[in-house]
């Protein structure tokens, strides 16, 4: 488990601390691992922990959000990536999109990025395995809907340039339905 | 007794029918008669209070705190350029005491200012990076609010400001809007394959088995970038940043 202090809202919620918990076991990428390997190689005594930096250079500082932002950006070049479309924010977005695509449902992924509104939709970008997987339950599930509503126009009203390209087709006058609906 | 009296006339109204009016609108009215309050014993201290200049401080401070920085909005991007502009810039004050009775032409002058920052600021570019017209706006808005909260005034006196929505207006169809940057997620099994490609798990550096701690950490934990490392421009902090301490593990 890893408590964050330095959340985003933490200016709003003075000394409010955020638990992020992590399991390992992932068979691409595995925190706890990396976390296990890091400390291994580099232990430091029980009396300066609460002094040092979690994540360190080779001088001993801390390593800045600027230092993420350059290694996302080379670690995406070096495998024939544009460094331009990625940065710090990448990992986020990737994770949430793995999230997604895995099936977390979204207010466990909400809670769990400590998004405190519906902003973690832009982050939750859709994958080939959430669209497969959509069209799959899609497939799979008979349903009996209790609810029968009505469309909304506009809804069904088509653009000006499809109704240009469907020529002289005949289309339903407002309120009286065609006889092919 | 006489405190009461005076209030009445103040307000304009007959004694026996007191009348708070805040901002104009009628608050609160009580019918007569009333009797007039006696503080009970102990309580003298709470009602002193009420005459205190430190009841004063402290509701400054309070209205300064309605903005997450506490001051007032002072520290909002769009106010430091604000200050930039006008004292290194136009050697100018950046506050401006005008309210409704001023003078027109001093008007239509804060104003023309304000369009002048929005223009340097679109087109020269001060933080190297372009500004689009869209933050543009938001940090005149910042102004604005700012200078209302904090002295009181509103910009221009007062004044619609429409010749600077017209600017915008202008600015956004003569220079677009700048594209919003392009942002893409990292793939789990990219991330993975540039971690060994770059930062090989048997290296026995520190920053390299640090750094995939880190991106690993940040992946799976969905941490933004100054979560995870230090905000640019801070300094390590113990008690605010990221420490060994701040781990936890468990045996499954």
């Amino acid at each position: 488990m890893l408590v964050i202090y330095q959340a985003k809202n933490s200016k709003q919620l003075t000394y409010k601390t955020v638990p992020v918990y992590l399991v390992g076991g992932g068979t691409l990428i595995d925190p706890i691992a990396e976390l296990e390997r890091m400390l291994e190689l580099d232990p430091v005594a029980e009396d300066m922990r609460s002094v040092t930096p979690l994540f360190r250079d080779d001088a001993g500082a801390a390593f800045r959000r600027r230092d993420v932002s350059r290694a996302v950006k080379s670690l995406m070049e070096s495998i024939g990536l544009d460094p331009g479309c990625f940065g710090a924010h990448s990992l986020r977005i990737g994770g949430a999109t793995a999230a997604l695509a895995a099936g977390v449902h979204p207010s466990v992924i909400r809670i769990t990025g400590r998004w405190s509104s519906d902003v973690w939709q832009i982050y939750a970008r859709l994958s080939k395995q959430s669209a497969l997987g959509v069209s799959m339950v899609i497939g799979s599930t008979p349903f009996d809907d209790c609810e029968r509503g009505e469309f909304m126009s506009e809804e069904l009203e088509l653009m000006p340039e499809e109704m240009a390209s469907l020529g002289d087709a005949h289309f339903p006058v407002d309120g009286v339905e065609s006889d092919s609906d | 007794m006489d405190g009461w009296r005076l209030s009445a006339v103040v307000h304009g109204l007959s004694v026996g029918r007191v009348a708070w009016v805040g901002r104009g609108a009628l608050v609160c009215e009580l019918r007569s008669p009333f009797r007039m309050p006696v503080a009970s014993s102990g309580q003298e201290a709470i009602y002193r209070a009420a005459a205190s200049p430190r009841l004063q401080d402290l509701t400054q401070r309070l209205l300064l705190s309605a903005v997450a920085s506490r001051d007032g909005g002072a520290s909002a991007q769009g106010v430091k350029w604000w200050l930039r502009f006008n004292v290194l810039g136009a050697g100018l004050s950046p506050v401006q005491h005008l309210d409704s009775t001023s003078p027109r032409w001093q008007k239509l002058e804060a104003e023309s200012r304000l369009m002048n920052f929005v223009t340097w600021l679109v087109v020269c570019r001060p933080s190297g990076r372009p500004i689009s017209t869209r933050s543009a706006r938001k940090y005149v808005s910042q102004v604005v609010t700012w200078m209302r909260r904090v002295y009181s005034a509103d910009f221009a006196g007062g004044l619609d400001l429409q010749n600077l929505r017209d600017l915008l207006k202008g600015m956004r169809r003569e220079l677009g809007d700048t594209p919003v940057r392009r942002r893409y997620g990292v793939r789990t099994q990219h991330l993975r394959q540039a971690m060994d490609l770059c930062l090989p798990r048997k290296c026995r550096r520190r920053a390299v088995r640090s750094m995939r701690a880190l991106l690993a950490v940040a992946f799976c934990g969905l941490l933004r970038g100054g979560e995870a490392a230090l905000p640019d421009g801070e300094e390590f902090d113990p008690r605010k940043h990221l420490t060994l301490r701040h781990t936890v593990l468990h045996a499954p």
